[in-house]
């Protein structure tokens, strides 16, 4: 799974901290999504498309993993 | 109260109880002790009931990964640890030819059966959050 948050956030001039508070998660859980070291939950993600007002696939990329 | 308050409203009430726990011990005065334990219990969960939706997912996400870390290493360690100690190959020792290997004995039969304990609380967790999270199998 890839994701587009940063450039989201950067779009906005937001600051990872600033993103967090208005989302209610920590920084870290940010930093860790936008490295992709954390897969977030579906909730999250639809709070994240609905805070920057775009749909889910707009900012989560689904890549089928290979076998 | 946001994510980073509370963060440190929690390690304050932590640190404050570890340090009462701490003093006490070197001063032998067991009943503080006790009663730190028990207000720390109270204190922290007051907090988290309070505060339960500024708990992030990651870190209940990690929080439950290393629960089951821990059970994977601790629940096979104190295992072996008491098929070991209640094995009789102590009593042919000469370091305890006194027959101080019947304490180890004994501590053995309570890590058996802290173990055996640990593994139906785990059992009867699992049992239970495997009915709640799951659907019944003539459901349609």
């Amino acid at each position: 799974m890839k994701n587009k948050l940063k450039i989201y956030r950067v779009t906005k001039n937001l600051t990872q901290e600033q993103l967090a508070d208005k989302i209610g998660v920590s920084r870290q859980t940010i930093i860790a999504i936008e490295s992709n070291r954390y897969l977030p939950s579906i909730t999250l993600a639809f709070k994240i498309a609905n805070f920057f007002k775009v749909n889910i696939e707009d900012i989560f990329i689904y890549q089928q993993e290979k076998n | 109260m946001n994510i980073k308050k509370y963060k440190q409203v929690r390690l304050t009430a932590v640190l404050f109880i570890i340090s009462i726990i701490t003093v006490s011990i070197f001063l032998k005065l067991y009943f503080l002790t006790i009663i730190a334990i028990f207000t720390g219990i109270i204190l922290l969960s007051f907090v988290h009931t309070n505060n339960k939706n500024l708990i992030d997912e990651r870190e209940l996400s990690i929080q439950e990964k290393a629960a089951d870390f821990t059970y994977s290493i601790f629940a096979p360690t104190i295992g072996i640890g008491a098929l070991l100690l209640l094995i009789p190959i102590h009593s042919g020792s000469v370091v305890f030819s006194n027959g101080e290997f019947l304490f180890l004995e004994s501590l053995g039969t309570i890590f058996a059966y802290l173990t055996l304990f640990l593994i139906v609380l785990y059992s009867v967790s699992y049992f239970f959050l495997a009915k709640k999270f799951g659907g019944k199998k003539d459901e349609k």
